[in-house]
């Protein structure tokens, strides 16, 4: 009953932690424009990330080592470096469209601009990062982010389109624009992809000390649980279609999707979504402000890890405070959260060849993997996510300037 | 949608520019007034159902508020943008069109800074003369 209860809690968990900023900008937006017709991307996407994040469970209990410190090893100073670099720059960005997330949830919450409230929202995740043990941070910004389950009972209560939903999941873009909805679905992709979450996930496996026997754990995360957290991204989206695309509303702000929880529910129903809304975007600035620390740190060969104290990795502190402030620099620059998501979402896309591929091949090196090594399945879906991969790569920036950030189509 | 252009055009994709953002010189196309217009009645439409969520109490924190401001500085930016660029063949819209940006701005903000449910009846009234005004502009 204990391990039921303590899988039942980790998939809750990873279905309150499934959602971040780019999640909440591209499915409301492309719920407003198509209706449920991207549908579809959402489901490549969340595929995506549950392959390579098995495989990334593999390789850290095979390896017990890092992905940085592997690709290093593997490919080698100069190409591990393109990658850290890319990777860095990909994650900084995030993290600082996170952290205008939660800037924007406190000012929605207490009023305030987010541009007061950006560095508020630094030094508290810091004060959270360097306080409070990982598995407390983990449950509580899942759980809170619970919260967003509220979008699922808007759309449920007012009538789920299951017909459009079903075509919703055949590739296709609706009456709509086709080059607008190639971007959509680009950004739906890169979102559910982004590369601070397989970073994150391998780190932690590490952390956990995960080894053949977690094969099972590995498999129920990644599956069941990006899986059941998708159906979060969906809910948005759809209640974005039900509300918004009548009207000939796009949503460009993350206050538009409480618009929906707030009618339905009024008030409670506001207040429910905007805490799950902070505490969504918290937690995945969390995670990847560690993803950056992770990586260059098993780059570098330093001592990493949450379950050390600051003291013994002391430039692992120092890392993931830097990402911090360097994140809560750009905002402060001016740049509007909304904008810079949508970049950040973009060049994560651009840079997912130099994430993934690298995992692919460490993945299938027996010197490394032993008995967990890639089986054909793994390969077959690895090999196929792989074109999926480099074509969405090759396409997003292109749509990016076509659509004007997704404004015209 | 603006700071990413920005952000393009500090890539060096000046090629965006002229696009209603007021970053640019060149005039509008009918494709960019249509944007300008798409993007004002979806401003607008989406303030009457913040107005609908004031007047029926179902504001919670500052919610409203903040959400009328975000909406009036970027009635208020596409309006200056609108302004900024020079007239060519879609002149007139795109006067027009300043005109009700700057109405809209200037509607949001005032129940931005008190938004209570009578304020929320008052103002709708004029968002739904604002809107139908976008739309035939």
């Amino acid at each position: 009953v204990k391990q039921i209860l303590s899988l039942a809690l980790g998939i809750l968990a990873a279905i309150g932690g499934f959602v971040d900023i780019g999640d909440l900008v591209f499915s409301s937006q492309a719920g407003a424009h198509f209706g449920p017709a991207l549908l579809w991307a959402l489901v490549v996407g969340v595929v995506g990330i549950g392959v390579y994040s098995e495989m990334c469970g593999r390789v850290a209990a095979a390896s017990k080592r890092g992905v940085f410190d592997l690709i290093r090893e593997r490919l080698g100073f100069g190409p591990g470096l393109v990658t850290l670099v890319a990777g860095q720059l990909v994650n900084l960005l995030t993290l600082a469209a996170e952290i205008g997330g939660v800037a924007i949830a406190l000012s929605l919450l207490t009023g305030p601009s987010y541009r007061v409230l950006v560095p508020v929202a630094a030094v508290a995740l810091a004060l959270v990062i360097w306080l409070l043990p990982f598995s407390v941070t983990e449950r509580v910004f899942s759980y809170a982010g619970l919260g967003l389950v509220i979008f699922v009972v808007v759309a449920v209560r007012q009538g789920l389109p299951l017909g459009a939903m079903a075509h919703g999941l055949v590739p296709g873009f609706g009456s709509s624009s086709m080059t607008l909805g190639m971007y959509f679905a680009v950004g739906i992709i890169g979102s559910a992809m982004m590369p601070y979450e397989v970073y994150f996930y391998s780190s932690g496996a590490v952390e956990e000390g995960w080894s053949a026997g977690s094969m099972v754990e590995n498999r129920i995360n990644a599956i069941a649980g990006f899986g059941i957290g998708s159906l979060l991204s969906a809910a948005i989206m759809i209640a974005s279609a039900q509300l918004f695309q009548p009207r000939g509303i796009v949503p460009d702000f993350l206050a538009s999707p409480a618009l929906a929880p707030a009618l339905d529910f009024g008030s409670a129903g506001l207040l429910i979504c905007l805490i799950g809304i902070l505490f969504a975007t918290g937690g995945a600035a969390i995670e990847t402000c560690m993803a950056g620390a992770y990586n260059i740190a098993q780059f570098l060969g330093w001592p990493w890890g949450k379950l050390h104290r600051p003291a013994v990795a002391a430039r692992f502190s120092i890392a993931w405070l830097l990402m911090l402030g360097g994140a809560a620099l750009i905002l402060l620059l001016g740049i509007n959260p909304i904008s810079l998501t949508e970049v950040a979402v973009i060049f994560s896309v651009v840079v997912l060849p130099l994430t993934y591929i690298p995992i692919l091949i460490v993945a299938n090196d027996s010197s490394y993997m032993g008995a967990l090594r890639n089986g054909r399945f793994a390969n077959i879906l690895g090999g196929a996510y792989l074109v999926v991969i480099v074509v969405v790569a090759a396409a997003a920036l292109p749509l990016y300037i076509l659509t004007s950030g997704g404004s015209s189509g | 949608m603006a700071g990413g252009r920005r952000i393009l055009g500090l890539l060096g994709f000046a090629v965006l520019c002229g696009c209603g953002c007021g970053c640019g010189s060149a005039p509008l196309s009918s494709e960019e007034v249509e944007q300008a217009r798409t993007t004002l009645t979806s401003d607008g439409a989406e303030a009457r159902l913040v107005c609908d969520a004031i007047a029926q109490g179902k504001d919670a924190g500052a919610y409203a508020g903040v959400h009328l401001d975000e909406l009036a500085e970027d009635a208020r930016s596409l309006g200056d943008g609108l302004a900024a660029a020079p007239g060519g063949a879609q002149a007139g819209a795109q006067a027009r069109l300043h005109a009700d940006a700057t109405r809209l701005s200037t509607v949001l903000a005032r129940l931005a800074a008190s938004p209570d449910p009578q304020s929320a009846r008052g103002a709708a009234a004029d968002l739904d003369s604002i809107i139908s005004d976008v739309r035939s502009a």
